[in-house]
């Protein structure tokens, strides 16, 4: 072993040696230069012995109750819910879901549009439309908006229609009509979205 | 030749197991319990001791075993092959295994020794623990000195030398585990020996 480069080599190629990971004619030559080498073949024996001291000093693994182990994962499993996470369906459903409200938003902008042409709005109140999109249901119909299941007028001023639980703010607002207070600036039109 | 003839026929084995697991995942994500209670028998000794060689302590890896096998429940949705379940897992066993040993350590110099098993087993500063009951005092100098050397290696080479020298799991499983190549493997378990080599040199014959 000549050079440091060359013996980093070598010994690398001793310790795939020791892992049978050469190809044949590599085992070969590791043995043909081991054979003409007495520090290589020191180096090898070294290694090999790092390797069975390692393994002998782990000693052996605890053995527990298997059956036992298998039954308190049960119960931990069912305790965070029972079902695991689902597979295709589970990673179908996001696309499904963004498709679902985009169609919905599309739906409820055109049926908006059609009826702020036709309804008239009292000046000191807003109706907002609120189209639920969580997990895709529909949730009420529209007393004005028939043929849209999926609408939810809500009377009173936008303020109004943004109170409430958490919740409210995965529903989409899809159309806002009617003059509340900053109705003017248009914010209200800006706030049609996701919330 | 014979050797050949085994090669193929844990080649066959383990493909056997892959297909097998990936209908029991399948199974287990359309709820069926007993499904998931199979991958749970096939794999808690391997969990148990993959955590066991990082851990040291035989309480602590039967909780993250556990831990693993929770969340491996919880985001099979995740696994995009089914077939590698068991290398899925023992990623997740050595996540959490290094995460505890990590926040262990960080907590050592405050905490109060809490060494729990005395009986039969012998704590270092780090953490990990080898077996010293009926040992020699000569052999539990060595292997206190091993276990040092083992400690000290970066963490990467140290978990590559567990998982493929002590827990004999095939490099390119490993390297699953690990998410790197095979080659880095080879390294990492390369680098370890030759730090172990001179670590421990004074121990050499």
């Amino acid at each position: 072993m000549n050079s440091p480069d060359r013996h980093e080599d070598m010994l690398e190629r001793l310790s795939a040696y020791i892992d049978g990971t050469l190809s044949a004619d590599e085992r070969a030559a590791v043995e043909s230069a081991c054979a003409a080498d007495p520090e290589l073949r020191q180096a090898l024996a070294a290694l090999r012995r790092v390797d069975e001291m390692v393994q002998a000093a782990a000693g052996p693994v605890p053995e527990l109750d298997w059956a036992e182990f298998t039954r308190t994962n049960r119960t931990k499993r069912l305790a965070v819910g029972g079902r695991a996470a689902g597979g295709r369906w589970r990673s179908l459903m996001l696309p499904l879901s963004a498709a679902a409200a985009i169609a919905l938003a599309v739906t409820a902008g055109i049926l908006w549009n059609a009826w702020t042409r036709t309804t008239p709005t009292s000046p000191d109140q807003a109706s907002v439309a609120i189209v639920t999109v969580e997990r895709t249901t529909v949730t009420a119909d529209a007393n004005s908006l028939a043929s849209a299941s999926i609408v939810r007028p809500v009377q009173g001023t936008r303020s109004d229609a943004f109170a409430g639980p958490p919740r409210a703010r995965r529903t989409l607002i899809v159309a806002v009509a009617g003059q509340a207070p900053d109705r003017a600036d248009g914010t209200a039109d800006e706030e049609a979205g996701y919330f | 030749m014979s050797e050949l003839v085994n090669a193929q026929s844990e080649a066959d084995d383990a493909r056997e197991r892959s297909f097998e697991d990936a209908r029991w995942v399948a199974d287990a994500r359309r709820g069926d319990q007993d499904a998931f209670d199979r991958l749970v028998d096939r794999y808690q000794r391997r969990a148990v001791a993959v955590a066991y060689r990082l851990l040291g302590n035989a309480e602590d890896a039967r909780d993250a075993a556990q831990d693993a096998f929770l969340r491996a429940y919880q985001n099979l949705a995740t696994l995009e092959d089914p077939r590698r379940f068991g290398g899925w897992l023992m990623r997740i066993v050595t996540n959490l295994s290094l995460n505890l040993r990590r926040s262990r350590s960080r907590s050592a110099s405050t905490a109060t020794d809490d060494v729990i098993a005395g009986e039969e087993e012998l704590r270092t500063p780090s953490g990990a623990m080898l077996s010293a009951g009926a040992e020699r005092p000569e052999t539990a100098e060595l292997n206190s000195a091993i276990q040092a050397a083992i400690d000290a290696l970066p963490e990467k080479q140290r978990v590559a030398l567990v998982l493929f020298s002590i827990e004999g799991i095939p490099q390119k499983d490993v390297a699953q585990i690990m998410n790197c190549t095979v080659e880095l493997v080879k390294w990492n378990v390369f680098q370890a020996r030759k730090a172990l080599r001179r670590a421990l040199a004074d121990h050499l014959d």
